[in-house]
Protein backbone atom coordinates (compact mmCIF):
# COMPACT_ATOMS: atom_id res chain seq x y z
CA UNK A 1 0.00 0.00 0.00
CA UNK A 2 2.59 2.56 0.88
CA UNK A 3 5.21 1.40 -1.80
CA UNK A 4 5.72 4.73 -4.78
CA UNK A 5 7.04 3.07 -8.02
CA UNK A 6 9.79 4.19 -10.18
CA UNK A 7 8.65 7.10 -12.14
CA UNK A 8 7.36 8.41 -8.76
CA UNK A 9 10.65 8.18 -6.98
CA UNK A 10 12.45 9.42 -10.07
CA UNK A 11 9.86 12.46 -9.73
CA UNK A 12 10.97 13.19 -6.35
CA UNK A 13 14.10 13.14 -7.20
CA UNK A 14 14.34 15.65 -10.13
CA UNK A 15 12.35 17.10 -7.85
CA UNK A 16 15.58 17.79 -5.57
CA UNK A 17 18.07 17.82 -8.13
CA UNK A 18 19.23 15.10 -8.55
CA UNK A 19 19.84 13.72 -12.46
CA UNK A 20 17.15 11.29 -13.60
CA UNK A 21 17.20 10.10 -17.12
CA UNK A 22 14.60 11.17 -19.92
CA UNK A 23 11.43 9.34 -20.03
CA UNK A 24 7.87 9.54 -20.88
CA UNK A 25 5.11 6.79 -19.53
CA UNK A 26 2.48 4.62 -21.50
CA UNK A 27 -0.57 2.80 -20.53
CA UNK A 28 0.36 -1.22 -20.33
CA UNK A 29 -3.35 -1.99 -21.85
CA UNK A 30 -2.74 0.53 -24.92
CA UNK A 31 -0.58 -1.20 -27.92
CA UNK A 32 0.16 1.91 -29.70
CA UNK A 33 4.03 2.63 -28.89
CA UNK A 34 5.42 6.17 -29.51
CA UNK A 35 8.38 7.87 -30.84
CA UNK A 36 11.24 8.28 -28.86
CA UNK A 37 14.05 10.13 -29.52
CA UNK A 38 16.65 8.32 -27.35
CA UNK A 39 19.45 5.66 -29.26
CA UNK A 40 18.71 2.83 -26.46
CA UNK A 41 15.89 2.88 -24.76
CA UNK A 42 14.67 0.84 -21.37
CA UNK A 43 11.08 -0.79 -21.04
CA UNK A 44 10.26 -0.83 -17.68
CA UNK A 45 6.81 -2.19 -16.11
CA UNK A 46 6.03 0.26 -13.20
CA UNK A 47 5.27 -2.32 -10.61
CA UNK A 48 6.58 -2.72 -6.79
CA UNK A 49 7.64 -6.45 -7.26
CA UNK A 50 11.24 -6.37 -7.24
CA UNK A 51 14.11 -8.21 -9.80
CA UNK A 52 11.36 -7.10 -12.50
CA UNK A 53 14.47 -7.70 -14.88
CA UNK A 54 14.49 -11.48 -14.01
CA UNK A 55 11.24 -11.40 -14.42
CA UNK A 56 11.08 -10.10 -17.78
CA UNK A 57 8.91 -6.70 -16.56
CA UNK A 58 12.23 -4.37 -17.85
CA UNK A 59 13.60 -4.59 -21.69
CA UNK A 60 16.46 -2.76 -22.73
CA UNK A 61 16.46 -1.79 -26.65
CA UNK A 62 17.81 -0.19 -29.44
CA UNK A 63 15.57 2.39 -30.66
CA UNK A 64 14.38 0.37 -34.14
CA UNK A 65 13.50 -2.47 -31.40
CA UNK A 66 11.20 -0.32 -29.01
CA UNK A 67 7.90 -2.03 -30.56
CA UNK A 68 8.91 -5.68 -29.64
CA UNK A 69 10.46 -4.67 -26.29
CA UNK A 70 7.26 -3.07 -25.44
CA UNK A 71 5.29 -6.03 -26.13
CA UNK A 72 7.67 -8.15 -24.40
CA UNK A 73 7.27 -6.57 -21.28
CA UNK A 74 3.61 -6.20 -21.48
CA UNK A 75 3.28 -9.90 -22.11
CA UNK A 76 5.37 -10.45 -19.23
CA UNK A 77 3.26 -8.61 -16.91
CA UNK A 78 0.01 -10.44 -18.08
CA UNK A 79 1.77 -13.81 -17.85
CA UNK A 80 2.98 -12.79 -14.53
CA UNK A 81 -0.45 -11.12 -12.69
CA UNK A 82 1.54 -8.40 -11.42
CA UNK A 83 -0.15 -5.05 -11.77
CA UNK A 84 1.64 -2.77 -13.61
CA UNK A 85 -0.98 -0.70 -15.34
CA UNK A 86 2.10 1.82 -16.84
CA UNK A 87 5.25 1.09 -18.73
CA UNK A 88 8.30 3.64 -18.36
CA UNK A 89 10.11 4.28 -21.32
CA UNK A 90 13.39 5.85 -21.12
CA UNK A 91 16.75 6.77 -22.27
CA UNK A 92 19.15 4.15 -21.66
CA UNK A 93 22.29 5.52 -20.55
CA UNK A 94 25.83 3.88 -20.21
CA UNK A 95 26.83 3.14 -16.89
CA UNK A 96 30.65 3.39 -16.11
CA UNK A 97 30.40 2.69 -12.80
CA UNK A 98 27.16 1.86 -10.23
CA UNK A 99 26.50 3.21 -6.39
CA UNK A 100 23.95 2.03 -3.90
CA UNK A 101 22.71 4.88 -2.01
CA UNK A 102 19.63 4.91 0.45
CA UNK A 103 17.81 5.77 3.72
CA UNK A 104 16.33 3.39 6.24
CA UNK A 105 14.43 3.76 9.40
CA UNK A 106 16.86 1.48 11.18
CA UNK A 107 15.02 -0.29 14.17
CA UNK A 108 18.69 -1.37 15.93
CA UNK A 109 19.78 2.68 16.34
CA UNK A 110 15.63 3.67 16.15
CA UNK A 111 16.72 6.45 13.67
CA UNK A 112 17.31 7.45 9.77
CA UNK A 113 20.60 5.16 8.67
CA UNK A 114 22.51 5.91 5.30
CA UNK A 115 22.96 2.82 3.91
CA UNK A 116 26.12 3.30 0.63
CA UNK A 117 27.99 0.53 -1.63
CA UNK A 118 30.44 0.95 -4.09
CA UNK A 119 28.94 -1.54 -6.48
CA UNK A 120 25.18 -0.81 -6.90
CA UNK A 121 22.73 -2.70 -9.70
CA UNK A 122 20.87 -6.16 -9.02
CA UNK A 123 21.35 -9.16 -5.98
CA UNK A 124 21.86 -6.47 -3.53
CA UNK A 125 20.56 -8.13 -0.82
CA UNK A 126 22.47 -11.07 -1.61
CA UNK A 127 24.61 -11.97 1.68
CA UNK A 128 27.79 -11.62 0.02
CA UNK A 129 26.71 -8.00 -1.48
CA UNK A 130 24.90 -6.69 1.43
CA UNK A 131 28.28 -7.35 3.90
CA UNK A 132 29.37 -4.98 1.71
CA UNK A 133 27.43 -2.24 2.68
CA UNK A 134 28.16 0.59 4.57
CA UNK A 135 25.88 1.45 7.30
CA UNK A 136 25.83 4.97 9.15
CA UNK A 137 23.11 6.25 11.39
CA UNK A 138 21.78 9.60 10.94
CA UNK A 139 20.56 12.07 13.50
CA UNK A 140 16.92 12.76 12.67
CA UNK A 141 16.34 16.20 14.30
CA UNK A 142 18.68 18.37 12.00
CA UNK A 143 19.59 17.25 9.11
CA UNK A 144 23.39 17.03 8.33
CA UNK A 145 25.07 20.03 6.24
CA UNK A 146 26.38 19.64 2.80
CA UNK A 147 29.69 20.07 4.36
CA UNK A 148 29.13 16.56 6.71
CA UNK A 149 27.71 14.81 3.54
CA UNK A 150 31.05 15.75 1.44
CA UNK A 151 33.38 15.20 4.45
CA UNK A 152 31.83 11.79 4.67
CA UNK A 153 32.09 10.84 1.49
CA UNK A 154 35.46 12.68 0.87
CA UNK A 155 37.11 10.14 3.35
CA UNK A 156 36.48 7.33 0.98
CA UNK A 157 39.61 5.77 -0.52
CA UNK A 158 38.81 4.94 -4.13
CA UNK A 159 36.49 6.88 -5.43
CA UNK A 160 36.83 9.40 -8.25
CA UNK A 161 37.26 12.69 -6.42
CA UNK A 162 34.23 14.19 -9.37
CA UNK A 163 31.57 11.78 -8.17
CA UNK A 164 32.47 12.51 -4.01
CA UNK A 165 30.07 15.95 -4.48
CA UNK A 166 27.77 14.45 -6.51
CA UNK A 167 27.16 11.24 -4.05
CA UNK A 168 26.90 13.94 -0.94
CA UNK A 169 24.60 16.07 -2.87
CA UNK A 170 22.60 12.82 -3.80
CA UNK A 171 22.74 11.43 -0.17
CA UNK A 172 21.49 14.92 1.25
CA UNK A 173 18.50 15.06 -1.40
CA UNK A 174 17.33 11.30 -0.10
CA UNK A 175 17.45 12.73 3.47
CA UNK A 176 15.34 15.10 2.20
CA UNK A 177 13.02 13.30 0.71
CA UNK A 178 13.04 10.90 3.52
CA UNK A 179 12.18 13.47 6.10
CA UNK A 180 9.58 14.95 3.89
CA UNK A 181 7.69 12.66 3.03
CA UNK A 182 7.60 9.92 5.68
CA UNK A 183 9.67 7.49 4.01
CA UNK A 184 10.52 4.36 5.99
CA UNK A 185 12.95 3.81 3.12
CA UNK A 186 14.24 5.76 0.12
CA UNK A 187 17.12 3.92 -2.20
CA UNK A 188 18.35 5.03 -5.35
CA UNK A 189 20.07 1.59 -6.63
CA UNK A 190 22.19 2.16 -8.68
CA UNK A 191 23.13 5.47 -8.56
CA UNK A 192 24.79 5.46 -11.95
CA UNK A 193 28.15 7.44 -13.29
CA UNK A 194 26.85 7.88 -16.85
CA UNK A 195 29.57 10.87 -18.41
CA UNK A 196 30.33 12.89 -15.88
CA UNK A 197 26.71 13.20 -14.19
CA UNK A 198 25.33 10.59 -11.73
CA UNK A 199 22.17 9.67 -12.52
CA UNK A 200 19.42 7.84 -10.71
CA UNK A 201 18.74 4.63 -13.19
CA UNK A 202 16.13 3.29 -10.94
CA UNK A 203 14.68 4.13 -7.11
CA UNK A 204 12.47 2.95 -4.72
CA UNK A 205 10.39 3.92 -1.65
CA UNK A 206 8.34 2.96 1.05
CA UNK A 207 6.37 5.40 3.20
CA UNK A 208 4.77 5.26 6.16
CA UNK A 209 1.55 4.22 5.92
CA UNK A 210 0.29 6.24 9.34
CA UNK A 211 1.42 9.38 7.99
CA UNK A 212 -0.76 8.77 4.55
CA UNK A 213 -2.99 10.89 5.59
CA UNK A 214 -1.02 13.85 5.81
CA UNK A 215 1.58 12.85 2.69
CA UNK A 216 -1.15 12.88 -0.10
CA UNK A 217 -2.20 16.26 0.21
CA UNK A 218 1.24 17.48 0.21
CA UNK A 219 2.11 15.48 -2.79
CA UNK A 220 -1.02 17.12 -4.50
CA UNK A 221 -0.04 20.55 -3.00
CA UNK A 222 3.27 20.59 -4.10
CA UNK A 223 1.75 20.05 -7.70
CA UNK A 224 3.84 16.71 -8.44
CA UNK A 225 2.02 14.63 -11.08
CA UNK A 226 1.97 11.31 -8.23
CA UNK A 227 -1.18 10.08 -7.96
CA UNK A 228 -2.69 10.02 -4.86
CA UNK A 229 -2.49 6.15 -4.36
CA UNK A 230 0.13 3.86 -4.15
CA UNK A 231 0.08 -0.40 -4.14
CA UNK A 232 -2.10 -2.44 -6.68
CA UNK A 233 -5.48 -2.08 -7.89
CA UNK A 234 -6.91 -4.47 -4.87
CA UNK A 235 -5.00 -2.56 -2.37
CA UNK A 236 -6.02 0.94 -3.42
CA UNK A 237 -9.67 -0.96 -3.20
CA UNK A 238 -8.89 -2.60 0.19
CA UNK A 239 -7.78 0.99 1.70
CA UNK A 240 -10.80 2.14 1.00
CA UNK A 241 -12.54 0.09 3.94
CA UNK A 242 -11.45 1.71 6.51
CA UNK A 243 -11.11 5.46 4.76
CA UNK A 244 -13.67 6.99 6.86
CA UNK A 245 -14.55 4.06 8.98
CA UNK A 246 -13.03 4.15 12.34
CA UNK A 247 -14.33 0.56 13.38
CA UNK A 248 -12.18 -2.39 13.33
CA UNK A 249 -9.51 -2.61 10.44
CA UNK A 250 -8.89 -4.52 7.44
CA UNK A 251 -5.32 -4.06 6.16
CA UNK A 252 -4.61 -6.01 2.32
CA UNK A 253 -1.49 -6.39 0.89
CA UNK A 254 -0.95 -8.79 -1.88
CA UNK A 255 2.08 -10.58 -2.15
CA UNK A 256 4.26 -11.16 -5.23
CA UNK A 257 3.68 -14.45 -6.90
CA UNK A 258 6.29 -14.33 -9.30
CA UNK A 259 8.54 -14.34 -5.93
CA UNK A 260 6.63 -17.15 -4.84
CA UNK A 261 7.38 -19.09 -7.67
CA UNK A 262 10.71 -18.46 -7.32
CA UNK A 263 11.09 -19.53 -3.76
CA UNK A 264 8.90 -22.40 -4.02
CA UNK A 265 9.57 -24.22 -7.28
CA UNK A 266 7.85 -27.23 -7.18
CA UNK A 267 6.94 -27.50 -4.26
CA UNK A 268 4.40 -24.54 -4.89
CA UNK A 269 0.54 -26.78 -4.78
CA UNK A 270 -1.31 -23.35 -4.98
CA UNK A 271 -1.94 -19.65 -4.02
CA UNK A 272 -4.62 -19.04 -1.40
CA UNK A 273 -6.59 -16.58 -0.48
CA UNK A 274 -6.05 -15.38 3.34
CA UNK A 275 -7.62 -13.59 6.04
CA UNK A 276 -6.40 -13.88 9.14
CA UNK A 277 -7.50 -11.95 12.76
CA UNK A 278 -4.17 -10.97 14.85
CA UNK A 279 -0.84 -10.83 12.90
CA UNK A 280 1.16 -13.84 15.31
CA UNK A 281 -1.76 -16.16 14.72
CA UNK A 282 -1.59 -14.87 10.92
CA UNK A 283 1.89 -15.32 10.58
CA UNK A 284 2.23 -18.62 11.89
CA UNK A 285 -0.72 -19.98 10.35
CA UNK A 286 1.04 -18.52 6.59
CA UNK A 287 4.10 -20.39 8.07
CA UNK A 288 2.36 -23.54 8.25
CA UNK A 289 0.68 -23.44 4.64
CA UNK A 290 4.09 -22.74 3.15
CA UNK A 291 5.68 -25.43 4.61
CA UNK A 292 2.67 -27.50 2.68
CA UNK A 293 3.29 -25.89 -0.46
CA UNK A 294 0.50 -23.66 -0.06
CA UNK A 295 1.22 -19.85 -0.51
CA UNK A 296 -0.83 -16.99 0.63
CA UNK A 297 -1.14 -14.83 -2.31
CA UNK A 298 -2.27 -12.13 -0.25
CA UNK A 299 -1.98 -11.07 3.71
CA UNK A 300 -5.16 -9.43 5.14
CA UNK A 301 -5.55 -8.61 8.76
CA UNK A 302 -9.39 -7.70 9.69
CA UNK A 303 -8.91 -7.28 13.87
CA UNK A 304 -9.96 -4.91 16.33
CA UNK A 305 -13.71 -6.04 15.75
CA UNK A 306 -14.91 -4.64 12.83
CA UNK A 307 -17.94 -4.69 11.61
CA UNK A 308 -19.23 -7.59 9.48
CA UNK A 309 -19.54 -5.39 6.31
CA UNK A 310 -15.80 -4.79 6.61
CA UNK A 311 -14.86 -8.14 6.72
CA UNK A 312 -17.74 -8.38 3.62
CA UNK A 313 -15.65 -5.97 1.34
CA UNK A 314 -12.55 -7.47 2.61
CA UNK A 315 -13.00 -10.97 1.55
CA UNK A 316 -14.56 -9.58 -1.76
CA UNK A 317 -11.10 -8.42 -2.20
CA UNK A 318 -9.03 -11.66 -1.36
CA UNK A 319 -11.38 -13.63 -3.64
CA UNK A 320 -10.91 -11.28 -6.08
CA UNK A 321 -7.18 -12.32 -6.57
CA UNK A 322 -6.84 -14.20 -10.09
CA UNK A 323 -5.11 -17.88 -9.61
CA UNK A 324 -6.68 -18.62 -6.08
CA UNK A 325 -6.60 -22.32 -5.31
CA UNK A 326 -7.95 -22.26 -1.63
CA UNK A 327 -9.20 -19.69 0.61
CA UNK A 328 -8.12 -20.00 4.45
CA UNK A 329 -9.45 -17.76 7.42
CA UNK A 330 -8.00 -17.98 10.94
CA UNK A 331 -8.79 -16.21 14.18
CA UNK A 332 -6.29 -15.71 17.33
CA UNK A 333 -8.37 -16.24 20.23
CA UNK A 334 -9.56 -13.30 19.65
CA UNK A 335 -12.25 -11.04 21.49
CA UNK A 336 -14.16 -9.75 18.71
CA UNK A 337 -17.27 -10.60 17.71
CA UNK A 338 -16.65 -13.80 15.43
CA UNK A 339 -20.72 -13.77 14.24
CA UNK A 340 -20.44 -10.92 13.12
CA UNK A 341 -16.69 -11.51 11.01
CA UNK A 342 -18.61 -14.99 9.82
CA UNK A 343 -21.48 -12.80 8.46
CA UNK A 344 -19.16 -10.79 6.57
CA UNK A 345 -17.54 -13.82 4.89
CA UNK A 346 -20.72 -15.39 4.13
CA UNK A 347 -22.27 -12.52 2.08
CA UNK A 348 -18.56 -12.23 -0.01
CA UNK A 349 -19.09 -16.00 -0.43
CA UNK A 350 -22.65 -15.60 -1.54
CA UNK A 351 -21.82 -12.91 -3.92
CA UNK A 352 -18.44 -14.12 -5.58
CA UNK A 353 -20.13 -17.05 -6.23
CA UNK A 354 -23.58 -16.76 -6.79
CA UNK A 355 -24.10 -20.21 -9.09
CA UNK A 356 -23.15 -22.58 -5.86
CA UNK A 357 -25.28 -20.29 -3.14
CA UNK A 358 -21.39 -19.51 -2.03
CA UNK A 359 -19.59 -22.74 -2.36
CA UNK A 360 -16.15 -21.80 -3.84
CA UNK A 361 -14.72 -23.53 -6.45
CA UNK A 362 -11.89 -24.55 -4.67
CA UNK A 363 -10.86 -25.77 -0.83
CA UNK A 364 -11.54 -23.58 2.45
CA UNK A 365 -10.98 -23.75 5.62
CA UNK A 366 -12.14 -21.03 8.22
CA UNK A 367 -10.99 -21.12 11.96
CA UNK A 368 -13.29 -19.57 14.37
CA UNK A 369 -11.47 -19.29 17.94
CA UNK A 370 -12.64 -16.32 20.56
CA UNK A 371 -15.60 -14.45 21.85
CA UNK A 372 -18.90 -15.59 19.65
CA UNK A 373 -16.83 -18.45 18.32
CA UNK A 374 -19.36 -21.31 18.52
CA UNK A 375 -22.08 -18.61 17.60
CA UNK A 376 -19.97 -17.91 13.95
CA UNK A 377 -19.47 -21.66 13.52
CA UNK A 378 -23.70 -22.13 14.03
CA UNK A 379 -23.91 -19.16 11.68
CA UNK A 380 -22.08 -21.03 9.07
CA UNK A 381 -23.73 -24.20 9.68
CA UNK A 382 -27.33 -22.41 8.93
CA UNK A 383 -26.01 -21.65 5.89
CA UNK A 384 -24.65 -24.89 4.64
CA UNK A 385 -20.95 -24.69 5.27
CA UNK A 386 -21.02 -27.78 7.75
CA UNK A 387 -21.71 -30.07 4.79
CA UNK A 388 -20.10 -29.64 1.85
CA UNK A 389 -17.02 -31.45 1.14
CA UNK A 390 -13.92 -29.35 0.30
CA UNK A 391 -14.87 -26.48 3.11
CA UNK A 392 -13.45 -26.95 7.04
CA UNK A 393 -15.25 -25.24 9.48
CA UNK A 394 -13.19 -25.07 12.93
CA UNK A 395 -13.64 -23.54 16.35
CA UNK A 396 -10.74 -23.08 19.28
CA UNK A 397 -9.57 -26.19 19.93
CA UNK A 398 -7.70 -25.81 16.26
CA UNK A 399 -4.31 -24.88 16.29
CA UNK A 400 -2.59 -23.49 13.28
CA UNK A 401 -0.75 -26.35 12.52
CA UNK A 402 -3.90 -28.71 12.23
CA UNK A 403 -5.73 -26.15 10.34
CA UNK A 404 -2.74 -25.75 7.39
CA UNK A 405 -3.21 -29.67 7.70
CA UNK A 406 -6.88 -29.89 6.83
CA UNK A 407 -6.54 -27.72 4.44
CA UNK A 408 -4.00 -29.45 2.36
CA UNK A 409 -6.06 -32.80 3.49
CA UNK A 410 -9.05 -30.92 1.61
CA UNK A 411 -6.81 -29.47 -1.29
CA UNK A 412 -5.79 -33.37 -1.91
CA UNK A 413 -8.68 -34.85 -2.01
CA UNK A 414 -10.60 -32.35 -3.85
CA UNK A 415 -7.59 -32.71 -6.82
CA UNK A 416 -8.42 -36.05 -6.48
CA UNK A 417 -11.67 -35.73 -7.03
CA UNK A 418 -11.48 -32.86 -9.61
CA UNK A 419 -8.88 -35.85 -11.49
CA UNK A 420 -11.20 -38.72 -11.41
CA UNK A 421 -13.97 -36.21 -13.15
CA UNK B 1 -54.66 1.11 8.41
CA UNK B 2 -53.55 2.59 4.97
CA UNK B 3 -53.57 0.39 2.05
CA UNK B 4 -50.16 -0.88 0.74
CA UNK B 5 -49.67 -1.76 -3.28
CA UNK B 6 -46.18 -2.83 -4.58
CA UNK B 7 -45.31 0.69 -6.35
CA UNK B 8 -44.74 1.89 -2.85
CA UNK B 9 -41.33 2.47 -2.10
CA UNK B 10 -39.53 0.34 0.58
CA UNK B 11 -36.88 1.38 3.48
CA UNK B 12 -33.77 2.65 2.19
CA UNK B 13 -31.09 4.11 4.20
CA UNK B 14 -27.02 4.69 4.12
CA UNK B 15 -24.72 3.62 6.51
CA UNK B 16 -22.27 4.49 8.37
CA UNK B 17 -19.03 2.93 5.92
CA UNK B 18 -21.13 4.38 2.69
CA UNK B 19 -22.98 1.33 2.29
CA UNK B 20 -27.03 1.22 1.23
CA UNK B 21 -29.30 -1.07 2.29
CA UNK B 22 -32.55 -1.14 0.23
CA UNK B 23 -36.04 -3.18 0.65
CA UNK B 24 -38.05 -4.62 -2.12
CA UNK B 25 -41.91 -3.64 -1.04
CA UNK B 26 -43.01 -6.12 -3.05
CA UNK B 27 -40.82 -8.86 -2.45
CA UNK B 28 -41.70 -7.79 1.52
CA UNK B 29 -45.02 -7.63 1.23
CA UNK B 30 -45.17 -11.56 -0.01
CA UNK B 31 -42.39 -12.98 2.71
CA UNK B 32 -44.24 -14.77 5.85
CA UNK B 33 -41.12 -15.01 7.94
CA UNK B 34 -39.77 -11.60 8.30
CA UNK B 35 -36.78 -12.58 9.52
CA UNK B 36 -35.23 -9.84 8.40
CA UNK B 37 -35.85 -8.66 12.12
CA UNK B 38 -35.24 -11.46 14.54
CA UNK B 39 -31.62 -10.37 15.18
CA UNK B 40 -31.67 -6.95 14.27
CA UNK B 41 -29.20 -5.12 17.11
CA UNK B 42 -27.77 -1.88 16.80
CA UNK B 43 -24.82 0.23 18.68
CA UNK B 44 -27.49 1.59 21.16
CA UNK B 45 -28.89 -2.29 21.51
CA UNK B 46 -32.41 -1.39 20.85
CA UNK B 47 -32.71 -2.91 17.10
CA UNK B 48 -32.84 -0.36 14.08
CA UNK B 49 -35.32 -2.55 12.16
CA UNK B 50 -38.89 -3.33 13.81
CA UNK B 51 -41.79 -5.02 11.66
CA UNK B 52 -44.71 -2.42 11.29
CA UNK B 53 -47.47 -3.18 9.18
CA UNK B 54 -45.83 -6.06 7.37
CA UNK B 55 -43.39 -4.40 6.83
CA UNK B 56 -39.51 -3.21 8.13
CA UNK B 57 -39.33 -0.09 9.43
CA UNK B 58 -36.78 1.98 11.70
CA UNK B 59 -37.65 1.68 14.86
CA UNK B 60 -37.06 5.43 15.71
CA UNK B 61 -38.56 7.14 12.89
CA UNK B 62 -35.53 9.88 13.59
CA UNK B 63 -32.93 7.36 14.33
CA UNK B 64 -30.28 8.19 12.16
CA UNK B 65 -28.67 4.64 10.87
CA UNK B 66 -25.66 6.75 9.10
CA UNK B 67 -24.14 7.58 12.06
CA UNK B 68 -23.53 4.18 13.25
CA UNK B 69 -26.49 3.56 14.81
CA UNK B 70 -26.80 0.60 12.96
CA UNK B 71 -23.92 -1.47 13.52
CA UNK B 72 -23.78 -3.27 9.63
CA UNK B 73 -24.04 -6.71 11.46
CA UNK B 74 -25.56 -8.24 7.58
CA UNK B 75 -27.68 -10.53 9.77
CA UNK B 76 -30.97 -8.79 8.23
CA UNK B 77 -29.71 -8.96 4.99
CA UNK B 78 -28.74 -12.71 5.26
CA UNK B 79 -31.84 -13.72 7.42
CA UNK B 80 -33.98 -12.71 4.36
CA UNK B 81 -31.64 -14.64 2.18
CA UNK B 82 -31.86 -17.61 3.70
CA UNK B 83 -35.60 -17.29 5.50
CA UNK B 84 -37.28 -14.71 3.58
CA UNK B 85 -37.79 -13.28 0.57
CA UNK B 86 -34.60 -12.05 -0.44
CA UNK B 87 -36.00 -8.49 -0.94
CA UNK B 88 -33.48 -6.85 1.62
CA UNK B 89 -30.47 -5.63 -0.35
CA UNK B 90 -27.01 -3.82 1.37
CA UNK B 91 -24.58 -2.94 -1.43
CA UNK B 92 -21.76 -0.79 -1.96
CA UNK B 93 -20.00 0.75 -4.88
CA UNK B 94 -17.48 -1.68 -5.96
CA UNK B 95 -14.43 -0.82 -4.19
CA UNK B 96 -11.64 -1.81 -7.31
CA UNK B 97 -13.49 1.06 -9.33
CA UNK B 98 -11.32 3.84 -10.14
CA UNK B 99 -10.10 6.29 -12.74
CA UNK B 100 -7.68 5.00 -15.04
CA UNK B 101 -5.69 7.88 -14.48
CA UNK B 102 -2.10 9.02 -16.69
CA UNK B 103 0.44 9.63 -14.41
CA UNK B 104 2.26 11.78 -17.51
Amino acid sequence: MSALLEYQVKQLLAAEGVPVPEGLMVKTSVSAVPQVPWARVAVKAQTAVSSRARKGLVRLCGAGRLRAAVRSVRSAVRRSGVDAPHLLLEEALEARREYYLSIVSDPVSRGPCLLFARSGGVDIESPTRRAKIERVPLPVLEAPSRAKWIAFFGRKAGLPPGVKPALADAAAALYRLYRKWHCRMIEVNPLALCGERLVALDGKARLDEDALPVVGPLLREAGLTLPGETGTRLERAAAKIDAGDYRGSAHFVENDPVRARERLGGRLRAFVGFNGIGTGASLTAMDELVRLGFFPRNFCDTSGNPPASKLYRATRIILAQPGLGGYFFISCVSSQQLHHTARGILKAFQETFPATGGEPPYPAVLVFRGAWDEEALELLREHGWGDRPHVAILGRETTEREAAARFAALYEAHHAKTKRR
Amino acid sequence: MPRRNGAEPGLSFSMLSGGRLSVDAAACARCASKACVRRCVSSTLDPVLVIRDGRPVLSRPDGRPESGWCIECLACELDCRLHGEAGLKIEWPDDTEETDGDPG
